[in-house]
């Protein structure tokens, strides 16, 4: 295979500089048998981390930050991980390649096979969703590099009002649609586009991309991970996972004592308070909410999924492809009066426009359709959450949510059930 | 430990039979998404394909490196070696000496360097560590023989996932090859024989 | 990491301790941002590859390119340039780390002062489990963000509708003088005063990178115009609304093409007299210069096709403009002296450039742009050259009538006004010619001949009453009819730019730039006087409002401002 691909190279090549040497406007001149041409070249790959390295490090930290979460049960432990993977993953390896914009590269590798995609993304986007399967979200506590900055700078958390942490929940499904659909149809990777950290990472930016990263960082101060809770898409897919995990964060190692001790102690609001003892709500009520809800849903799905298909459009417009045919389709019907480059560039190639013209159809239909899934997914996770919150489940004592908690370990010192808070305390508050 | 844990109660089971379903789930994605021929084991690592590249100086300005890992190569077996470089001289520059200046060379870095070998021909060659891929003097040798092409420094490149100059790229001349054979070098060493 | 007994002492020293480091080090972070905001600034304003003080430098070097005064100056102003560049650049760098370890301490100090001074949880309100409230309270929290995003995909397709960016500028002015070749402009609102120096009226002025004494060509927001020294020969598109350069397109020499022409008179004739013709049936503009390479250009600057008809030996350079007519393009190619019998009439195949016919001419070397004249029995091209006007057949050239009364190598085009063609050169008459003649018919078809204040380069102005001419600073007025002069006056300057007619005004510009305006009128009647500003050997396009004159440097567009 190796060899027929030389073979046709040196063939190509050949030709190319046999038909290429009639073209030359200024004919190379024959500088005599003592003049040695320079050799055309590039540097060589020099600092090269080989994927493989990569991967084996984020194992490790998962397996370690899973090791440090549940069994050390240490809040130190996990913080030192944590600034570690925000040196290594964040600041030294700059943030990429990373799980959460994984997911637009195996998102468009599987829509569109020839997509260019290495080995090592599709490893960095299942591992973390593997791990949080049976360990729940350590990646998220310790590994992730977004998630290390946000925790690193968090001094004063706020305690948000329910409504507030439900409408904003919304947003990493919408981010999440929106990115797979921009992903899948070759468009754009938003997320790598709009990371906020990213620039602080690589120390330099686009003044507007470190403005917002900074913003981040300061809301961070007084929200716990604002980013991780109302925008990450990834972290909505870890939440299910952690959902179904197999160990989970126990904010107590034996019986809870309902010392009440822990109950402010998550910055995430990730705590939920038993229900036991309270007397059940009016169950009549709660019945018609629910199926209140349950009639709702499929409305939800058809009205998401409508108005997503109304914007696609628009939303086409990512497509530099697109672009470019709305852009030539416009110079040609004389409204605008200047060309830009893509199209200066596009007119240079010679490439017809009714070429152009089909191409950006088929991404137009692709989006369209893309929309109209990305849509009903959308109104699924709403319609779901509806349900949910429609729903009692009894609770005997203070429990990590299993799809918010991020595994930081801050409860753990606050429990007077461990043993770790009891011992060393020299004056035996315990 | 949560006691609730370890028993196998309704609940219990369900979530064990789902995270098996959704383990399986997530390795069949992971299939589909390797199946593509696309997929390498290498990295993949953005490249200019110089027979789209239109020089509109993006890779200058657009890499998220202050300095971008866009450079400048020369193909020799191209190069006219003209003594009135359109890549070298600014248009107009009819009053320019053979050792001009900035105000008649085009390249705003002096990364490329002009040479006298005989009588009316020069030999140009390009200072990587000072060019900032700006393509200026690529874009005045598309008038002359197009011996200039820009392409990514493997060496300084980050791999970014999306390439901040490639979303910039008019001419959609970004491409991702494998890292083992990283530069679209017009002239090959296989051909030099 | 616990709780801090709240009585002691180490333990008030350790929350000073941190507190202050914070203090200090949030204090030390703002003012590293200050100082690498300000840098940022600097380096922005401070990139020698688009400053505009260099740029301004650039332009001036690039109408004088040996002038070593500003080459001096604009290397030193690069120098500096490039020091504070490099300057504030370093403080970027240096200053990215010492942000990022301020704000590491920063936020480091501070969540140990806060968790020193935290005391043990005191949950105050029994666990309050209201299920139903709490699910309330998400249930609207989530509808209130259903309605928001809805609100926002509906709002998307509004904000990202693109705007049609079509407007005021329009008119077509499509070649050398206008329609018909006349001078006439179809628009009459356009101003009588403007001044170049202090930009009263000006819409804007930029500088046209090449040298070149093509007058503009103009429709809606394109406004072409060419520019070429010995090497370079260049096309540019002007933004009509802006001036910002759309396009430019480098002509390269094709095969044969590369000999730079003998005898071009650089500052005066220059590289790049020919006018671009526009076509706007098929998006299309021919251009010619001096080295006799013709390129016709999509509206897009694309190049259709090239051809070179052979380096003009012409003893102050070609200048006579293309001419189009239906799918042919005309350039009159006269070169040599009459003996060499060198001149000739060539038609090419405007999509193709391929050469349609070409008559031989028996004339030498001349300068006037042909003209189609749409006679009663059809169209014909009229051609000026010492000594003959020769009119031929557009389709075929064959040769339908000449007239000789032509002396001196002046480029007075002709024109062509009620029935008659008006032709003159600088030594010897302007005659007015009935065109429905047969071979020679200087005996025949002459209706009138004048000779005096003859023009030398000026084309004649024509409304089919008058006829206007200038000479050197004389400018005439004629009856049409009768060729007898009206009135006349000096105007003491030296002038090239033919006159041109918007409405009932004519605009007449000297060598110097000083603009003047008169009447129409069978009386002489001044109206105003404008100043260009720059010395202007070119002659002004037309289009809606506006009037675009090209100086030596500059291209102006000329239009009433509001207050």
């Amino acid at each position: 295979m190796r060899f027929l691909g030389a073979c046709i190279l040196v063939l190509l090549s050949t030709t190319v500089g046999a038909s290429g040497k009639e073209a030359f406007k200024y004919p190379p001149p024959d500088l005599g048998p003592d003049y040695v041409a320079p050799h055309t070249s590039m540097p060589e790959i020099t600092h090269e981390i080989p994927p493989i390295v990569d991967v084996a490090i984020l194992v490790i930290a998962l397996t370690l930050a899973s090791y440090v979460a549940l069994k050390k049960r240490s809040r130190t432990g996990t913080w030192l991980l944590c600034v570690a993977s925000l040196a290594y993953f964040g600041f030294y390896r700059q943030g990429c390649v990373c799980p959460i914009g994984a997911i637009q590269s195996v998102a468009e590798a599987i829509f569109n096979p020839a997509a260019a995609i290495s080995l090592a993304v599709i490893v960095f986007f299942i591992l973390p969703l593997m791990f949080t399967l049976f360990f729940g979200r350590t990646f998220c506590a310790a590994v992730c590099p977004l998630g290390a900055m946000q925790e690193v700078v968090l001094i004063r958390p706020l305690r948000l009002p329910k409504w507030l942490t439900c409408a904003l929940g919304l947003l990493p499904c919408v981010y999440l649609a929106l990115a797979v659909l921009f992903a899948a149809t070759g468009s754009a990777y938003v997320i790598c586009r709009y990371d906020p950290f990213i620039a602080l990472f690589r120390l330099n930016g686009p003044a507007g991309m470190l403005i917002l990263g900074a913003s981040f960082l300061v809301i961070s101060m007084f929200v716990g991970r604002p980013y991780c809770r109302f925008l990450c898409p990834y972290g909505l897919l870890l939440g299910w996972a952690s959902k179904l995990s197999w160990k989970r964060v126990t904010i107590t190692p034996d019986e809870c004592i309902k010392c009440r001790l822990c109950e402010n102690s998550c910055p995430y609001g990730a705590i939920t308070t038993p229900n036991a003892d309270t007397l059940p709500d009016d169950r009549k009520i709660g019945a018609i909410t629910l199926v209140c809800m349950l009639v709702v849903a499929p409305l939800a799905i058809a009205a998401s999924a409508w108005i997503m298909v109304r914007t696609a459009p628009s939303m086409a417009k990512m497509h530099p492809t697109v672009r470019l045919a709305e852009r030539i389709v416009r110079e040609d019907a004389r409204e605008v009066s200047d060309t830009t480059d893509a199209s200066q560039a596009f007119r240079e190639s010679g490439r017809p426009t009714k070429e152009l013209a089909a191409e950006a159809a088929e991404i137009r239909d692709n989006v369209t359709q893309g929309s109209g899934w990305a849509g009903a997914f959308i109104g699924l996770v709403i319609a779901l959450r509806l349900i949910s919150l429609a729903t009692r489940r009894t609770r005997e004592d203070y429990q990590a949510d299993r799809a918010s908690c991020v595994a930081c370990g801050r409860c753990y010192e606050f429990c007077p059930v461990n043993p770790r808070n009891r011992a060393p305390q020299d004056g035996g508050d315990g | 430990m949560d006691k609730t844990q370890d028993k196998l109660t309704r609940r219990n089971f369900l979530r064990t039979t789902t995270r098996g379903v959704c383990a399986a789930g997530l390795g069949a994605l992971a299939l589909t998404a390797a199946r593509g021929k696309g997929v390498s084991m290498r990295r993949m690592v953005w490249q200019i394909d110089p027979t789209k590249c239109t020089a509109c100086g993006n890779c200058a300005t657009h890499c998220v490196l202050t300095e971008s890992a866009v450079k400048c190569a020369h193909d020799f077996s191209k190069c006219g070696r003209c003594n009135f470089c359109f890549g070298y001289y600014k248009s107009g520059s009819s009053g320019a000496k053979s050792h001009a200046g900035v105000e008649f060379q085009l390249c705003p870095t002096h990364a490329f360097v002009r040479k006298h070998v005989v009588e009316d021909s020069y030999e140009y060659t390009i200072d990587i560590d000072k060019c900032t891929g700006c393509g200026i003097c690529v874009k005045g040798c598309k008038e002359g023989n197009g011996s200039l092409f820009l392409q990514v420094d493997q060496d300084r490149c980050m791999n970014c996932n999306e390439c901040t100059i490639a979303t910039a790229c008019p001419a959609q001349a970004f491409v991702r090859r494998p890292a083992d054979d990283p530069y679209w070098l017009q002239q090959r060493p296989e051909a030099k024989s | 990491m616990a709780y801090a007994a709240p009585d002691n002492k180490w333990s008030a020293a350790w929350r000073q301790a941190t507190l202050g480091t914070a203090v200090v080090a949030g204090a030390f972070t703002l003012f590293v941002t200050i100082v690498m905001a300000r840098s940022w600034r600097i380096n922005a304003e401070s990139n020698p590859t688009n400053h505009p003080e260099l740029a301004a430098l650039r332009d001036k070097l690039a109408v004088d390119s040996t002038s070593g005064k500003i080459v001096d100056e604009i290397r030193e102003k690069d120098l500096l340039l490039r020091r504070e560049f490099f300057r504030t650049w370093r403080i970027l760098d240096t200053g990215a780390w010492l942000l990022l370890v301020g704000a590491g301490v920063f936020a480091g100090s501070a969540a140990l002062a806060i968790s020193a001074r935290k005391k043990p949880p005191m949950p105050a309100a029994p666990p309050g489990g209201d299920d139903l409230r709490a699910g309330l309270l998400g249930r609207m929290g989530i509808g209130a963000a259903a309605i928001a995003l809805t609100l926002a995909a509906l709002a998307i397709p509004i904000l990202t509708r693109e705007v049609s960016t079509r407007s005021q500028a329009k008119g077509l002015w499509s070649g050398f003088r206008g329609p018909g070749s006349s001078g006439i402009s179809p628009y009459t609102n356009v101003p009588l005063t403007f001044d170049g120096v202090e930009g009263v009226n000006i819409a804007w002025k930029v500088v046209v990178p090449l040298k070149g004494q093509s007058s503009p060509s103009v429709w809606d927001n394109r406004v072409f115009i060419t520019g070429a020294n010995k090497k370079t020969r260049e096309v540019y598109c002007f933004d009509a609304l802006s001036g910002r350069i759309t396009w430019r397109k480098s002509i390269t020499a094709g095969p044969g093409s590369t000999k730079v022409p003998k005898g071009v008179m650089e500052d005066d004739t220059t590289y790049a007299a020919p006018t671009p013709v526009i076509d706007t049936e098929n998006k299309r503009i021919y251009v010619m210069f001096a080295n006799g390479d013709v390129a016709c250009l999509d509206v897009f600057g694309k190049i259709v096709w090239q051809v070179h008809l052979g380096t003009p030996d012409n003893f102050y350079g070609h200048a006579a403009s293309p001419v189009l007519w239906k799918n042919s393009l005309f350039i009159q190619l006269d070169q040599g002296s009459a003996d060499d019998k060198l001149s000739a009439l060539i038609a090419l195949n405007a999509d193709t450039g391929k050469e349609l016919w070409r008559t031989p001419r028996p004339v030498g070397s001349s300068w006037p742009t042909p003209i189609i004249a749409p006679v009663a029995s059809g169209d014909q091209i009229i051609t000026c050259a010492n000594p003959f006007v020769i009119s031929y057949n557009p389709a075929d050239g064959k040769e339908l009538w000449r007239v000789d009364c032509l002396d001196g190598d002046g480029g007075p085009s002709p024109i062509y006004a009620a029935g008659m063609v008006f032709a003159t050169n600088v030594s010897s008459k302007i005659a007015a010619i009935r065109p429905d003649g047969k071979g020679d018919v200087t005996k025949t078809h002459v209706q009138w001949t004048f000779d005096e204040d003859l023009p030398d380069t000026c084309s004649p102005l024509s409304d089919g009453k008058l006829v206007w001419m200038m000479s050197e600073g004389e400018f005439s007025c004629l009856d049409a009819k009768t060729g007898k002069r009206l009135w006349h006056k000096d105007f003491e300057a030296s002038f090239y730019s033919s006159p041109a007619m918007a409405g009932d005004r004519i605009y007449l510009i000297s060598r110097k730039g000083k603009v003047y305006v008169v009447g129409t009128g069978r009386e002489l009647k001044e109206l105003s006087r404008a100043v260009l500003g720059e010395g202007c050997d070119t002659s002004p396009a037309f289009a809606e409002g506006r009037m675009y004159i090209r100086g030596k440097t500059h291209l102006y567009c000329i239009e009433e401002q509001g207050q």
